[in-house]
């Protein structure tokens, strides 16, 4: 039964053979058309959707204050009962389009799609789609053919010109969502597209690599597993492996829709991944964790971009609808959350935002006066330098991605008095102006109050491909999670490799691992489990990843010289959830590269 | 391990092609969308915390471990292990069912407590328990509470307990259909002003 039919209350509905004998009757009666008007109309409007803005400081969203939005640069299709598409068109910035030339007298459909095209240059391919599939189905769509979302308006084009307005509800009733959630999708897309704005407005000719957004009502986080089919996330996340977003919609949990800043975090993965590279391992992160500075990077990047293409220094990550729970309320001008340093994503982000941001910390906005006590910050680069070396030397470097590769090749591209102020940013932040790409230079080791790190300066290890044995250490002083992405557990290793050549690796652990009241001490879980991969500009090219106990022995492949390489180092039971208890704190490798006879 | 087989084998096919020079991101964003072709993955694998990044998280951690398998009618226990990034701000934790017809909490269970941080890492183990009163998959919500100079702020767990086999109940928003193209649509109503 064709839509438009269904939708007539019962009481009009006649037999499908019975319509065009209707018309008939009505087209001799004068009353179907002849001099009732013209035989095409235009068919405009505006297509809005709503937006909920946060209440203050991030204590849920304020449905109260609810706005109306554009939908800007969506695809719009004008099908007819049988669902043939007879237009297209784009909605413009203020949300308008217009279908010229309509038949007049017809029932119609107005779709609107939940995506971003463009051809050309430049371009894009945004969709933002439903992840979940039902469970009963033994053959769910691929991941990239999941249902699109649309709102759709059926009508009767009339004989005259007709204005028709379409907006996206939140399905908010006051207390809870009862309607459908026709808003959501659409507030995603348009966040999406303000923050291609930013890139746009330094690049006009930027090409966007094709992004899928999945989100659904049934997207909930939780735990330490992930299970995209059914919408169990554990959080919000950028997937490097499909180049897609995952954002909640669980209202009974979080709900990310208008959390802005949240999905501008998540593109911010994207654009790093796609326009620049990123190194980062990924994984759980919280505000106060000291990372492995690749993560730290990676996260502060995308959290500053929030606030620079959302021009708006409060990132915002509300709770359960209908509560005030705020998740995360973060300054990106103020919140502060000791200790600061290169390992810090709160202090990365900071960096980055107030390179950007015009804002003079020591001046009141509201009075003018100077505020005593706050920290510099009274110069701003712009975007542009921050977009280059981004696309730049970052993409291209040879080692790893993390502040010092970023702020070291920012500097000289910047005039003198940049090059000071972005200097002052760094010492704010704690870390030690001058540090080359490698770390060379730093002096902040992120020892705890009175104790001595480990494991953390120098942040590469210059290593030797001679045979030379060098005793290196990983530790998960600073992962009381087992998460093994934090500070210190991966080691970092510079080899220059002189000539081409193949290399024995040999990775053996030295530092004592029989566990006090282990039940098996051959049972290799229980044991140390080094990892090294070995990587060329961002690639990986080689890996010892093997659960052997105790050691990891290969030979790589022909490593052409010479040549820089990195590689990374570490105890695979920090990350292991299943590692025993009582595993040491620190583990330490005898570790050499030999050039194979 | 699993996950370093599969990331031994991602490197090892992310420098095959490297080596071919197919598989840069750098290449893929000067494509023409239509010609970029996606990954046919349907599902991540559940292991796959290295390959994505996700949003940033209080200061405030919440791990859990479910004891036991949950049954129906039966008590069931949650150990649960807070950690605090946030020096000796108090932090309150409570819990809560979305649904109270899938399950109800002990007698005895406390529905808020206060944590006390007694170790250098600032950690505190709880523990919670509920009993399931249907099957599916039945959530837990904790939440941990603390003050800050601002307001308040959470961190909030959806805990899974799994009774039985039986799935979780997905809601639905809007209707699938198919466009003139046969391609999946989730159509929704737009309100016409």
């Amino acid at each position: 039964m064709d839509y438009f039919y269904r939708s007539l209350p019962s009481s009009l509905r006649l037999g499908r053979a019975a319509l065009p004998a209707a018309a008939l009757l009505l087209a001799a009666c004068g009353g179907g058309g002849g001099d009732s008007g013209p035989s095409s109309v235009t068919i405009s409007g505006l297509v809005e959707y709503e937006f909920v803005p946060p209440n203050p400081n991030c204590q849920g969203l304020d449905f109260a204050s609810t706005v109306v939005r554009p939908i800007r640069g969506a695809t719009l299709q004008l099908v007819d009962s049988s669902n043939a598409e007879l237009a297209t068109t784009v909605s413009g910035e203020d949300g308008s389009y217009s279908f010229p030339g309509v038949d007049s007298n017809r029932d119609l459909r107005i779709r609107v799609r939940a995506e971003l095209k463009k051809t050309g240059s430049p371009s894009w391919d945004v969709e933002v789609r439903d992840n979940v599939v039902d469970p009963d189905d033994a053959n769910p769509p691929l991941l990239s053919d999941r249902p699109l979302y649309a709102i759709v308006s059926d009508f009767n084009t009339g004989n005259a010109d007709l204005i028709r307005n379409l907006t996206a509800r939140t399905g908010w009733d006051g207390s809870s969502y009862s309607e459908t959630r026709a808003a959501a999708p659409f507030a995603i897309l348009d966040t999406i597209y303000s923050a291609m704005q930013l890139v746009l407005s330094v690049d006009p000719d930027a090409a966007f690599a094709p992004l899928d957004a999945f989100w659904s009502i049934n997207n909930t986080s939780f735990g330490t597993s992930i299970d995209v089919d059914s919408g169990e996330l554990t959080t919000s996340f950028y997937s490097r492996d499909t180049d897609s977003l995952f954002l909640l919609g669980d209202a009974s949990v979080d709900t990310e829709e208008f959390d802005d800043h949240v999905i501008v975090h998540e593109w911010g993965h994207y654009f790093e991944d796609n326009f620049s590279r990123t190194d980062s391992v990924g994984g759980p992160h919280g505000i106060g964790d000291l990372l492995d500075s690749r993560l730290a990077f990676g996260e502060g990047w995308a959290s500053a971009l929030a606030g620079i293409a959302l021009d708006d220094p409060l990132y915002c990550d509300t709770g359960r609808p209908g509560t005030t729970d705020a998740l995360l309320a973060l300054g990106l001008e103020d919140g502060f959350y000791d200790p600061r340093g290169w390992y810090d994503e709160v202090s990365v982000l900071r960096f980055i935002y107030d390179l950007w941001d015009t804002t003079d910390n020591l001046i009141d906005d509201q009075t003018g006066n100077e505020i005593v006590g706050a920290e510099p910050d009274n110069g701003s680069i712009g975007f542009g330098p921050i977009y280059d070396v981004m696309v730049g030397p970052q993409a291209f470097t040879e080692t790893f991605t993390n502040i010092f590769s970023f702020a070291s090749e920012l500097r000289p591209m910047l005039p003198p008095g940049d090059q000071a102020f972005l200097d002052d940013q760094l010492v704010r932040e704690d870390m030690t102006p001058g540090f080359d790409k490698w770390g060379e230079g730093e002096l902040n080791d992120a020892s705890p109050d009175g104790q001595q790190s480990r494991d953390v300066l120098p942040l590469y290890v210059n290593m030797p491909v001679d045979g030379t044995v060098v005793n290196i250490c990983s530790n998960d002083d600073y992962d009381g999670a087992g998460d093994g992405n934090k500070l210190a557990t991966y080691r970092f290793l510079r080899l220059d490799v002189p000539t081409t050549s193949a290399y024995d690796v040999r990775v053996v652990t030295t530092t004592a691992d029989t566990i006090p009241g282990d039940d098996d001490p051959n049972d290799p879980r229980d044991r140390s489990d080094p990892d090294i991969v070995i990587f060329r500009d961002g690639q990986p090219l080689e890996a010892g990843l093997s659960g052997g106990a105790d050691e990891e022995l290969f030979r790589t492949g022909i490593l052409p010289g010479p040549d820089t390489y990195v590689a990374d180092l570490r105890e695979f039971r920090y990350a292991d959830p299943d590692s025993p208890p009582d595993f040491p704190n620190q583990m330490c490798f005898d570790v050499s590269f030999t050039p194979a006879p | 391990m699993n996950r370093e087989m599969n990331f031994l084998a991602a490197a090892l096919a992310a420098a095959m092609l490297s080596a071919c020079g197919g598989g840069g991101k750098q290449q893929a964003a000067t494509e023409e969308p239509g010609a970029a072709t996606e990954t046919p993955v349907a599902v991540l694998a559940p292991d796959e915390k290295y390959s994505i990044t996700g949003k940033p998280q209080g200061p405030v951690k919440i791990d859990y471990r479910i004891i036991g398998t949950p049954v129906v009618g039966q008590p069931v226990t949650i150990d649960l292990k807070v950690k605090s990034n946030v020096g000796d701000t108090p932090v309150t934790l409570s819990y809560e069912t979305n649904d109270s017809t899938a399950m109800m909490f002990a007698e005895s269970q406390q529905r808020m407590v206060s944590l006390a941080f007694v170790d250098d890492e600032r950690t505190s183990a709880q523990q919670v328990t509920v009993i399931p009163l249907r099957e599916g998959r039945l959530f837990l919500n904790v939440t941990a509470h603390m003050q800050t100079d601002t307001g308040s702020l959470q961190t909030v767990v959806a805990v899974p307990i799994q009774v039985s086999a039986a799935p979780r109940e997905l809601q639905e928003n809007g209707v699938v259909t198919t466009d003139e193209s046969g391609d999946l649509i989730r159509e929704m109503p737009a309100s016409n002003d």
